[in-house]
């Protein structure tokens, strides 16, 4: 009889702890849907996809998924312009920058104020994609 | 049930050991009242704490980007923030 109430205990335990998780999950998910609207992105997915590329550090490898995300955000404006700048800006592969210069350039024409974007080639220098920031800063300087 | 008494010399070290947490307590909390107090120091028309947990110097920098764009900052200090969190200030 005894094992039995504790395996019962320990179900109901394990159902709580369980259902607590999925609770403290939802509420996460909807802080990052709630922040990513506020911010201006069309989904938390979105959101959380530009702050991977923000926070993870150097980009060798840009994927096809990633570049797609940052393109839909190409024409946004200025507070979100930010965040896609701040995810180029940790571009490290020459050919990854050149895919992603007329989304530079775009986003500059869009948001002429921001420092992030008109920082742009400098950063690209310092990470050895000298051919994309040359690239970028023609691009900006042509007239339309 | 056991009843446990505490012996008057044990009494006395655990007060004083509480008062002294207490103490230690309040002056820590009041060093930072005084820290948050005092305020932004780069963004002056916006209510950024340079010591919040997001906030430029602070390392993540998706977080401290949303940090500048949603405390009310004007859009050139937002922009100036931003760029903080990306190059450093």
């Amino acid at each position: 009889m005894r094992p039995i109430i504790l395996w019962c205990c320990a179900g109901l335990l394990g159902a709580a702890a369980g259902l607590n998780y999925a609770r403290l999950n939802h509420a996460g998910s909807d802080e990052l849907a709630g922040q990513a609207h506020s911010i201006g992105f069309a989904s938390a997915s979105d959101f959380s996809t530009v702050a991977r590329m923000m926070d993870g550090g150097k980009i060798r490898i840009l994927r096809a998924t990633d570049l797609a995300v940052l393109q839909k955000y190409a024409d946004a404006p200025g507070h979100t312009a930010d965040f896609v700048a701040a995810a180029l800006s940790n571009i490290a592969d020459e050919t990854a920058a050149e895919r992603v210069v007329p989304l530079a350039a775009s986003l500059r024409k869009r948001s002429p104020g921001c420092l992030i974007i008109a920082n742009l080639p400098n950063d690209w220098r310092k990470q050895g994609c000298a051919k994309a920031a040359d690239q970028l800063v023609k691009l900006i300087s042509s007239p339309q | 049930m056991k009843n446990i008494v505490l012996q008057s010399g044990n009494r006395e070290f655990l007060m004083s050991f509480a008062k002294r947490a207490l103490i230690a307590s309040a002056i820590f909390f009041a060093s930072a009242c005084i820290v948050i107090a005092s305020g932004p120091t780069g963004f002056p028309n916006c209510s950024i704490d340079d010591n919040g947990p997001y906030c430029p110097g602070a390392g993540n920098v998706s977080k401290c980007t949303y940090c500048c764009w949603n405390t009310g900052c004007s859009d050139a200090d937002a922009q100036a923030c931003a760029s903080c969190c990306v190059h450093g200030c």
